[in-house]
């Protein structure tokens, strides 16, 4: 699904070029479940940025379903974007002016799904993470991990392949982090491929592979011995 | 999806309430300015569109050209004119003439002066006025037949029915008994042709000679109107005029004349300002421009501050579009829901617009000398309509295709998209600022244009100064006519000279403001055209209106000669002719009578201001002028008026002593008098209304930019609150923190106001150009609007700056 190949990011001053991605070379498959792990600073955001086409690269090659992102336009990234990938930010990204049933429904409404379909695909999510009740609520009345609940119902409604997650958990409580994380677990069983990044040891636990990155370079590059939980 | 965007836009305009108050206020106002704008261009440009043979209708003109400066050129023609082409033309269907005449009419014991038309017998085959009362097709065959507006109607009758009535008309002195036989409804605003009253062109031969109504090719009163069969082509008809004529005139005359006679639609009558005006009624499209600009410039003083205000508060949404993009959204979905939230915003404002313009229209009609009103129908629909998507898409698109252009990673880093626009937003203020200098200084030198007009010292006393008319009726023969009122004139002279509020009194042929004295055109001895104004006055008259004499003396009883061979010119005329001693010279042109210069007065203005003063020559008896001229053009009325120069005081009572002194000796007629300050004022009324106009949109344009500049400021200094705290710490005093949050604001006038200096300078000498003496633009005009402008944005944020420097620093950072 993602091959990466010798992928270099940098940001150029006027005297220095600074790396913060040098050869990155890593392939991932459909229905892999990828923990991306390191100390901060390290490069993990942007790789998986890169990854999510929110970010371009500065060299190397990118293929995306085989095909070179490079070449992708605008108006493909959206379709991509609406079809194919899902993300789920450390600080949630809410609308703040929309109330959660609004929030879900928005990448509905951008796929062009009907009413009484769109309704119902909502209606699930909010049944699935036990929301109903929240449903006409705004961002700013939900404690953190309520929010990350919609966050995530918001990135899976439009049944995406990929899911990217940036720390996910990274404001919550222990506790709420590991229903996110059971969430996840789930969809990758069901087929999902997801690519998280995070801090949390006993996070990583419940992916499939664990990849460590340095100073912009992959150190390394391991499956995860036994599942956990 | 739309349902979605509107939600966000509808909860984002509740929240942001301020921000939402100052767009619609001030898009509201500029669309309002729009809206009656829009409604005064549609009525101009739909002038006597009305009338279903609208494009058949033409009216004919006249031209002679006996060579350079003695061109003719007249939308009044002459009688026979319309009847001859009638009769000749298969494709002129039908022909109405209309003379206008003053005229006295009586209604049971009450008098009232009036404008009478007496117009053709087809006037309703070729015109659509309508009829509310009486058979069109026959009351006009009737000679002793009235048709009067509804409006007259009321006036005369009150609640009586109008139908039948006997009314008596003043015609050459006597007045004829006339029956109502017709009610019209009043003549649209729209309409060039308006009229009180009607009477059939049966009663011409009362009014005019034979000789004027068959044969006078070269005197010009009527208005021709012809109905022209439908698909006549105007240019062959007129093609086929000159042939005619050549009979008609023979040879030699046609030849000398030049004699042309043409059509114009009429359509273009109101707008064509290459066309002398005749009888209907034409609009300087100048004006229209000036005020639509003004109108469309307070318009984008308010998108502007929409713009700069969205874009202001882009910061915000950068996280919510950065969303949409990631969840899949395009650029084009984004833009469309940006457009879609400031067309909520403008149709809001619409709404606004459409009752500030319902509430103003009275004043607007006062300035505008229209009668509009605002009603909902298509046209206002379709404009409010076109107004909406127009300004809402102009006002939206700038700032979605901004936000649009992030990359989404970008936005989500929220605070990085600040600073990078801030150019644009300061250019678009900048150039508020700009409109906003240029309107206030014109409206300062308009202002002042404007007075000076009215202290102008015009070379006579203008105040306390009366003029009442001493006939009223247009017919026989002018010079005995004239005759006859100096002679009632110098009656009334002596009765008021008993009346101690009467100061003095005076006779003569032309008042002021109300039109050009008697023109004079001879050959002079030399064989070259010359010219000249004149006027009939008496001894009185001079020393009434306090006029200086520069040379000789005024017209006196003492020196009997005076009434028939003494004439007084004034210094323009003694210039243009090369007198260096004046006195006993004659004019050079062989017959006039005998006569010689007596005296030479001080340039007056007799015209208005936007003229200069031309060579004029003042009798008492015009017929020496009269004998050797070869053109006049009398285009008002030079029936004789006493001048009256009242003491300070007791106006009132001594107007009753003149009304009765009038009522013995003149008798007949009504009593009526205006006063020559006020009608001189009321030359400039076009003006006047104009400056009205530029000082409303400049008030709009200060209130609608400083809201702006205002919500703007406090964006900026809410961006600027860390900076300042840290500034604080360090140990900057609140002095010069005001002073740095406010430099660039000051810089940012004074660049604005000083660009504006040339176009002000320019377009403020364009209006100049129309008057003849005027003002200087003087740099103190320039300075105080640089002052008032920087005054007006300081203030506008000195609040939000003074919050923001005096914020306790503590506060501010410990929220980081
Ligand atoms: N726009 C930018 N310009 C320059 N350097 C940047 C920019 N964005 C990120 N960086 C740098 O890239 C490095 C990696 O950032 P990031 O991917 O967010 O790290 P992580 O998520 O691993 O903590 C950091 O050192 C950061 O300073
Ligand atoms: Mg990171």
């Amino acid at each position: 699904m993602i091959q990466l190949t010798n992928l270099d990011k940098y940001y150029s001053t006027k005297f220095t070029r600074t790396f913060v991605l040098k050869g990155i070379d890593l392939e991932i498959k459909s229905g892999e479940f990828v923990t991306i792990m390191g100390p901060s600073g390290a490069g993990k955001s942007t790789l998986l940025n890169i990854i999510g086409m929110l970010d371009e690269a500065s060299a190397g090659e990118y293929l995306f379903m085989d095909e070179p992102v490079y070449k992708i336009k605008e108006r493909k990234r959206s379709e991509l974007h609406k079809h194919h990938i899902g993300f789920v930010f450390q600080a949630y990204h809410l609308i703040d002016e929309l109330t959660v049933y609004e929030n879900i429904e928005t990448p509905l409404l951008y796929k062009g799904i009907k009413g009484k379909e769109r309704k119902s695909m909502v209606a699930d999510m909010l049944d699935r993470f036990n929301i109903v009740a929240k449903k006409d609520l705004f961002p700013e009345q939900l404690s953190g991990g309520q929010q990350q609940l919609v966050g995530v119902a918001r990135a899976i409604v439009g049944q995406p392949k990929l899911l990217l997650a940036d720390e996910p958990t990274g404001n919550l409580h222990t506790e709420q982090g590991h229903i996110i994380m059971d969430i996840f677990k789930k969809l990758n069983q069901q087929g999902m491929t997801i690519i998280q990044v995070t801090h949390s040891e006993e996070n990583a636990q419940y992916g499939k592979r664990i990849v460590q990155l340095v100073d912009g370079m992959v150190k390394s590059d391991d499956l995860v011995a036994a599942e956990a939980g | 999806m739309i349902k979605n965007y509107l939600i966000i836009a509808w909860r984002i305009l509740v929240k942001y309430k301020a921000y939402t108050i100052i767009n619609i206020i001030g898009l509201g106002l500029g669309m309002a300015c729009c809206l009656l704008i829009a409604l005064f261009v549609h009525e101009e440009w739909n002038y006597d569109r009305f009338h279903a043979n609208a494009e058949q209708i033409h009216r004919a003109y006249v031209k002679e050209d006996y060579g350079e400066n003695e061109q003719f050129f007249n939308t009044v023609t002459p009688f026979p004119l319309g009847p001859v082409l009638k009769d000749n033309f298969q494709e002129i269907v039908a022909e109405v003439r209309i003379s206008p005449s003053s005229t006295v009419v009586k209604v049971g014991n009450d008098q009232f002066s009036e404008q009478l038309m007496i117009v053709g017998q087809d006037f309703f085959e070729v015109f659509d006025f309508e009829l509310v009362a009486g058979v069109e097709d026959q009351v006009l065959k009737q000679q002793k037949g009235l048709l009067i507006t509804e409006s007259l109607a009321t006036r005369y009758f009150g609640n009586q029915n109008p139908l039948y009535q006997l009314v008596s008309i003043q015609i050459d002195q006597k007045f004829e008994g006339f029956e109502v036989v017709g009610i019209l409804k009043d003549p649209p605003g729209n309409s060039g042709i308006q009229f009180d009253l009607l009477i059939s062109d049966l009663n011409l031969p009362k009014f005019f000679s034979e000789y004027a109504l068959t044969s006078a090719w070269f005197n010009v009163t009527p208005e021709t109107y012809l109905l022209l069969k439908q698909g006549t082509d105007k240019q062959q008809l007129e093609d086929k005029f000159p042939t005619l004529f050549k009979t008609i005139l023979g040879e030699e005359k046609y030849q000398n004349s030049q004699y042309h006679v043409g059509l114009q639609p009429l359509t273009s009558i109101h707008l064509d300002n290459d066309f002398p005006v005749g009888l209907a009624s034409v609009s300087n499209p100048k004006y229209s421009y000036i005020i639509s600009a003004a109108a469309l410039l307070i318009l984008l003083i308010a998108c502007i501050n929409y713009i700069t205000l969205s874009v202001g508060r882009s910061l915000k949404r950068t996280r919510e579009v950065g969303v949409r993009k990631i969840v899949g959204a395009t650029r084009r979905q984004l833009i469309g829901q940006f457009v879609g939230e400031s067309v909520v915003v403008t149709s809001l404002a619409a709404l606004v617009a459409f009752w500030l313009s319902v509430v103003n229209i009275p004043l607007f009609n006062e300035l505008s000398g229209k009668e509009l009103s605002l009603d909902f129908n298509l046209f206002t629909t379709l404009l409010i309509v076109i107004l909406i998507v127009v300004v809402g898409g102009f006002a939206g698109s700038y700032p979605a295709y901004l936000l649009s252009l992030f990359k989404p990673f970008d936005m989500l880093k929220a605070g990085h998209l600040g600073n990078t626009k801030q150019n644009t937003r300061k250019l678009l203020v900048g150039f508020q600022i700009f409109i906003s200098a240029f309107l206030i200084a014109s409206t300062l030198f308009m202002r002042q244009q404007l007075h000076f007009l009215q202290s102008k010292d015009l070379g006579f006393q203008k105040e306390q100064l009366a003029v009442i008319p001493m006939s009223a009726s247009g017919t026989g023969d002018l010079v005995e006519e004239i005759k006859e009122g100096f002679s009632k004139a110098q009656q009334m002279e002596i009765e008021l000279a008993s009346l101690p509020g009467v100061v003095s009194s005076g006779a003569t042929s032309h008042d002021f403001g109300s039109g050009n004295w008697t023109y004079i055109g001879y050959t002079d001895e030399q064989g070259s055209y010359r010219n000249f104004y004149l006027n009939v006055i008496d001894e009185q008259y001079l020393l009434t209106l306090s006029v200086d004499m520069v040379e000789g003396r005024n017209f006196s009883s003492q020196y009997p000669g005076d009434q028939k061979t003494g004439i007084i010119v004034n210094q323009a005329f003694a210039k243009a002719y090369g007198w260096e001693q004046p006195i006993g010279k004659r004019i050079p042109g062989k017959n006039f009578g005998q006569h010689q210069v007596i005296g030479v007065t001080r340039d007056f203005n007799y015209a208005s201001l936007y003229n200069k003063v031309e060579p004029l020559v003042m009798v008492m008896d015009p017929l020496i002028i009269f004998e050797g001229s070869e053109n006049h053009d009398i285009s008002s009325s030079p029936l004789p008026k006493l001048m009256v120069r009242f003491a300070a005081g007791t106006l009132s009572e001594t107007m009753e002593q003149v009304e009765q002194a009038w009522n013995r000796i003149v008798g007949w007629g009504s009593f009526e008098f205006t006063f020559v300050d006020q009608t001189i004022n009321a030359q400039y009324q076009a003006d006047q209304n104009l400056n009205k106009i530029i000082n409303i949109s400049t008030w709009l344009a200060i209130i609608i930019g400083s809201l702006g500049l205002y919500a703007l400021a406090s964006l900026a200094m809410q961006n600027r609150v860390k900076e300042i705290g840290i500034r604080r710490v360090l140990g900057a005093t609140q002095s010069t923190l005001l002073l740095l949050l406010t430099k660039e604001y000051i810089y940012l006038v004074l660049t604005a106001f000083i660009l504006s200096i040339p176009i002000t300078w320019y377009l403020v000498n364009q209006w100049l150009s129309n008057f003849e003496f005027k003002i200087d633009l003087g740099m103190e005009t320039f300075l105080l609007t640089g002052g008032v402008a920087i005054i007006v944005a300081l203030s506008t944020i000195a609040y939000q700056a003074v919050k923001t420097a005096f914020l306790n620093p503590a506060d501010t950072l410990r929220s980081e």
